[in-house]
C-alpha cells in the first residue's frame, strides 16, 4: 500500500508541476493571464476541496484514489492489500487519505514550478477582459487577500490592477519588472488556497483513517502483562503399575476418610483387612506405632478426586515398611450412591504420584473406567 | 494501589482457570495434571485506563504442618499475621514448604484472597487447615465455589466456607458468560472499601471494551461479505483456446482464495476476542469440498423456501421504489412484479455457482474470468458461519482448552427473531451483495443479528 501512496504522490507532483509550467509560461512574450492563475491557484483548489468534503460525506464514495486503484495498472499485491481493508470503514478512509495526499502533491508540484519559473524566467502578470474593469476585479482580489493581510506588499492595488490590464493592440504602461510585482500575490494565493488547505485535509484524513483501524485499537485497549515467567505444563513423569488384585493379608490405612457405609462394598472387592488404621493430614496417630507382620501388604485408601499432596508424600515416606512389602495405593471415588468408577484422569494422576515414590503400585479392583498399565 | 487478587486453594481445583477467565487470557497454563502452577504468576490486566492484578498461585501441599508451625509461633490473635510474615521469611520454611511460602507471599504483600474449591466434589475436613491459615493472614477474602463437573455439593461447601469467608460465590470458570464474569468482578469491590471505585471503573471499561468488540465484529463481517461476494479472478490470454484451458486453474484459485479470505476474517474475529491459542476446526466452505454440491449450501445458508421468501421480500422492496416514484399509479405492480421475478430467480438459481466467462478485449486478446459468486445463498452461508463463530467466541471462556468447531448454526431462527423491517433490509442488502452492488447499509442491517 505504501507503493500505491508513493506512485500516487509522484503522479500528483508531476501533474501539478506540468500544469503550472504550462499556465505560467504564458504567451510568446512571457505574459501570464492573472485570471487564469486565479483559476488554477484559487478556484480550482477550493472547488476540489469542497468536492472532497462531499465525497467524504457520501457513504460509498471511493474518490480519485479509488478510481485509480480500479485501473489494471497496479500489482495484484497492492490491490489485495487495499481490498483487505474493511470496506465502508477502513478502505473508504484510506482511499480518501490517498486522494488527499495526491492532491497535496499536486499543490506542491505547482508551487515548485512557480518558484522555479520566478527564479529562472521573467514572468509578466497581466489580465485581460472585455467586460470587467479594474474596479470590478479589485474587491474580489481584496477579499481573497484577507488571509495574508499582514503582508502589505502582497496586497492588490487599484493602480497596479489598472496598469497591468492588457490589450493586445496596446502596449502596457508598466515595465516588465513592475508587472512582475504580482508574483507576491500569486504566491500567497497559491500557498493559502492550494497548499495549506490540502495539507490540513491530508492530516485530517490521516487521523480519521488511523482512528478507523479499529481491530488493532480494540485489541490494544485490553492488555494482559505476564509479570512473571509462565508456568509450563510439567513433563509426564514415570507411571506406577496398576494392580487389580491384592493379597488377602493386608493392613488398610484410611487416608481419605472413607465413609463407614462404604466399608462393606469396599471389602467385597479387596477382601477384609487384618487391621484398619485411620490416618489423614489432621490425624494425630504416629505412623510408626502400628503392628503388623512382614508378610502383610499395605493398602492406603485415598480420595481419587483430590490430587496427591505433599502431606501424603511425607506420610508415606515416614511409614516403617520393609523393602519387600507390597505397597498399594487405592484411589476411591464415591458419592451419595456409593462407590463409583475412578476417572481415568484421576487414575493417571495417582500413577504419576506413585511413580515418584518408588515401589508403590496403584490398586484398581475392578472399579476403573478402563485403563491399562 | 492497584487491586490485586491472589487465587489460592487446593491443587487442581481450577485456580488457573479462574485466572484465565477473569483476565480473558488463554495463554495461562491449565492442565488436568496437578502441580502445573509451581510459582506464583502475576498478571497485570489493563482494560482501557483501569487495571487490576491476578496472581495465580501453587496449591497448598502441607497445610496441616504449616498451621502447626504457625501455632507454635503465635500465642494470640494479634501475633498471627506476624507469624505468617515470619513463616514466609524463614529460609528453612522456604525449603520445607515452598508452595505455601510462594502462595502466601503475595497475600502478605497486600493482595486479597480468592479461595477456590470444587463444588462438584464433597467437602472434606482436610480443607480446614488451609482456610485457617488464610484467616491468619488477616487479608480481605472471598471464596469461589467452582463447580467443575456438577453442582452436587455446592450447599455443603457454602455451609463450610461461610464460617471462614464473608463472601462466598459460585463461579464456574469454564462456563461463566461475560455478565457472570462482570458480576464476580463487581463482587470483588466488596472486599475492600478503597477498591470500590477502581473496580467499578474496571467493570465499566470491560463493558465498553465488549461493546467495541461487538461493533468491530460487525465491521469484519461486512468486509468479509463485501469482499467475498465481489471476488473474481481473471487472466488475459491471446486466444480463446488458451482462455478455455485456463478454466480449471482459475476455478481452483477462485475457491482457494475465497476460503482464505473467510479464514482471515475468522482469525481477525478470534484475535478481537483475545483467543490467541484457540484452534478453530471448520469444515471448509462447501465450495472446496464439492464444487457442485449446492445442497450443502442449503444446510449452511437458507433452504429453497427461505431463499424464495427472502428474494421475494427484497425484490418487492425494490419494486416498491418504482411504485413510490409513480405515486401509486402503478397499482403496486412494481412491488408484485419485483417480488415474483426475484423469487423465481432465487428458486431456480439456488444451484448456481460462480460463472466462468471469456470475453474479447478491445485491444486484442481475450480475458478468462472466474466469478464472482452470484448465488443468492452465498452471502447467507458466509453470514451463518460467521455468526456461529461469533456467538461461540462470546459464550466461550479463556479457560477452555478444547478446539472450537464451526457447526451449521441456525440462521433462519436468527432471522425469524428480527422484525419485519429488519428482515426486509437484511434480504435487500444480501441481494445487493449477490448482485455485486454496493450494500451501503450493510453494517446497520447486520447489527441486530450480531448483537442478538
Amino acid at each position: 500500500m505504501r507503493q500505491f501512496s508513493i506512485v500516487l504522490g509522484a503522479l500528483g507532483l508531476l501533474a501539478g508541476f506540468v500544469i503550472a509550467i504550462s499556465v505560467l509560461s504564458g504567451d510568446s512574450q512571457g505574459r501570464v493571464n492573472l485570471l487564469y492563475l486565479l483559476l488554477l491557484f484559487v478556484f480550482l483548489p477550493v472547488g476540489s476541496l469542497l468536492l472532497s468534503g462531499v465525497f467524504l460525506a457520501r457513504k460509498s464514495s471511493r474518490g480519485l484514489a479509488g478510481w485509480l486503484l480500479e485501473l489494471p495498472l497496479w500489482p495484484t499485491r497492492v490491490r489485495q492489500e487495499a481490498l483487505a481493508l474493511v470496506p465502508g470503514v477502513e478502505r473508504k478512509y484510506w482511499l480518501f487519505y490517498q486522494t488527499q495526499l495526491a492532491s497535496l502533491a499536486f499543490a506542491v508540484g505547482g508551487l515548485i514550478a512557480f518558484l522555479l519559473l520566478l527564479v529562472g524566467t521573467d514572468i509578466s502578470f497581466v489580465w485581460r477582459s472585455t467586460l470587467l474593469q479594474a474596479t470590478d476585479l479589485l474587491p474580489l482580489l481584496q477579499v481573497l487577500a484577507i488571509p495574508w493581510a499582514f503582508w502589505g506588499d502582497a496586497q492588490p492595488s487599484l493602480a497596479l490592477l489598472q496598469q497591468s490590464q492588457d490589450f493586445r493592440l496596446a502596449t502596457p504602461e508598466l515595465t516588465a519588472a513592475q508587472l512582475g510585482q504580482w508574483w507576491k500575490y500569486a504566491f500567497a494565493a497559491q500557498v493559502t488556497y492550494m497548499v495549506l488547505p490540502r495539507a490540513a485535509m491530508a492530516l485530517l484524513a490521516r487521523s480519521v483513517y488511523l482512528s478507523r483501524q479499529n481491530v488493532a485499537e480494540v485489541t490494544k485497549s485490553r492488555k494482559v502483562v505476564h509479570v512473571d515467567s509462565l508456568n509450563a505444563v510439567p513433563m509426564q513423569g514415570q507411571l506406577a503399575p496398576l494392580v487389580t488384585k491384592n493379597r488377602l493379608n493386608y493392613l488398610l490405612i484410611d487416608w481419605g476418610s472413607v465413609p463407614m457405609v462404604l466399608a462393606e462394598a469396599l471389602f467385597d472387592r479387596i477382601g477384609k483387612p487384618g487391621d484398619v488404621m485411620r490416618a489423614g493430614p489432621l490425624s494425630k496417630v504416629d505412623p510408626g506405632k502400628f503392628q503388623r507382620s512382614e508378610s502383610t501388604a499395605i493398602i492406603v485408601a485415598v480420595k481419587a478426586w483430590e490430587p496427591p499432596m505433599g502431606e501424603l508424600q511425607d506420610y508415606l515416606h515416614s511409614l516403617p515398611i520393609e523393602k519387600n512389602t507390597e505397597k498399594l495405593l487405592l484411589p476411591l471415588d464415591w458419592d451419595n450412591g456409593g462407590l463409583r468408577p475412578v476417572k481415568d484422569s484421576d487414575l493417571q494422576e495417582w500413577r504419576r504420584f506413585c511413580g515418584t515414590l518408588g515401589n508403590w503400585s496403584v490398586l484398581t479392583p475392578g472399579t476403573s473406567s478402563g485403563d491399562s498399565p | 494501589m492497584t487491586p490485586a487478587f491472589a487465587v489460592v486453594g487446593h491443587p487442581n481445583k481450577g485456580k488457573s482457570s479462574i485466572v484465565a477467565t477473569l483476565a480473558q487470557d488463554d495463554s495461562i497454563a491449565i492442565s488436568a495434571q496437578s502441580g502445573t502452577t509451581r510459582v506464583a504468576e502475576t498478571l497485570q490486566v489493563e482494560v482501557g485506563s483501569s487495571r487490576f492484578a491476578l496472581i495465580d498461585t501453587p496449591g497448598f501441599q502441607r497445610p496441616a504442618r504449616v498451621l502447626q508451625w504457625l501455632e507454635q509461633h503465635a500465642d494470640s490473635a494479634e501475633q498471627r499475621q506476624g507469624a505468617v510474615r515470619k513463616f514466609i521469611e524463614d529460609p528453612e520454611c522456604g525449603q520445607q514448604f515452598p508452595d505455601e511460602v510462594e502462595l502466601l507471599r503475595p497475600i502478605i504483600g497486600g493482595a486479597a484472597i480468592l479461595y477456590v474449591v470444587d463444588g462438584s466434589r464433597p467437602y472434606g475436613s482436610e480443607y480446614e487447615a488451609e482456610m485457617e491459615i488464610l484467616r491468619w493472614t488477616g487479608q480481605a477474602s472471598m471464596a469461589l465455589i467452582n463447580p467443575i463437573a456438577n453442582e452436587q455439593y455446592i450447599t455443603s461447601w457454602q455451609h463450610a466456607l461461610s464460617q471462614y469467608f464473608k463472601v462466598v460465590k459460585v463461579f464456574n470458570a469454564v462456563q461463566a458468560d461475560f455478565e457472570k464474569q462482570m458480576s464476580i468482578l463487581e463482587a470483588f469491590s466488596m472486599l475492600r472499601e478503597d477498591w470500590q471505585q477502581p473496580i467499578k471503573s474496571l467493570v465499566g471499561e470491560y463493558q465498553e471494551h465488549r461493546s467495541q468488540q461487538q461493533t468491530q465484529s460487525i465491521k469484519i463481517l461486512a468486509g468479509l461479505l463485501s469482499d467475498m461476494c465481489s471476488y473474481q479472478v481473471s487472466q488475459k490470454v491471446l486466444s480463446k483456446g488458451q482462455a478455455k484451458q485456463l478454466q480449471p486453474v482459475l476455478e481452483k484459485q477462485f475457491y482457494k482464495q475465497l476460503g482464505q479470505r473467510e479464514r482471515k476474517a475468522h482469525e481477525a474475529l478470534k484475535d478481537l476476542y483475545h483467543y490467541h491459542n484457540l484452534d478453530i476446526e471448520s469444515a471448509d466452505l462447501p465450495t472446496e469440498e464439492n464444487l457442485f454440491d449446492t445442497e450443502k449450501w442449503i444446510i449452511w445458508g437458507l433452504n429453497r423456501r427461505q431463499l424464495l421468501i427472502a428474494a421475494t421480500m427484497a425484490g418487492a422492496a425494490t419494486g416498491a421504489v418504482v411504485d413510490l416514484g409513480l405515486a401509486g399509479q402503478s397499482l403496486f405492480m412494481g412491488a408484485i412484479t419485483g417480488g415474483l421475478i426475484a423469487g423465481g430467480s432465487a428458486w431456480f438459481g439456488a444451484d448456481r455457482l460462480a460463472d466462468f466467462k471469456i470475453s474479447g478485449l478491445p485491444m486484442g486478446g481475450y480475458e478468462a474470468r472466474q466469478g464472482p459468486m452470484k448465488n443468492r445463498n452465498f452471502p447467507y452461508v458466509l453470514l451463518n458461519r460467521y455468526l456461529f463463530l461469533h456467538q461461540a467466541l462470546q459464550q466461550r471462556t479463556h479457560a477452555r482448552r478444547d478446539n472450537l468447531r464451526i457447526e451449521e448454526g441456525d440462521l433462519s431462527t436468527r432471522i425469524d427473531d428480527l422484525n419485519a423491517e429488519q428482515k426486509k433490509s437484511l434480504h435487500r442488502q444480501m441481494e445487493k451483495l449477490s448482485q455485486q452492488k454496493t450494500a451501503e447499509t450493510l453494517e446497520a442491517v447486520l447489527e441486530p443479528l450480531v448483537g442478538s
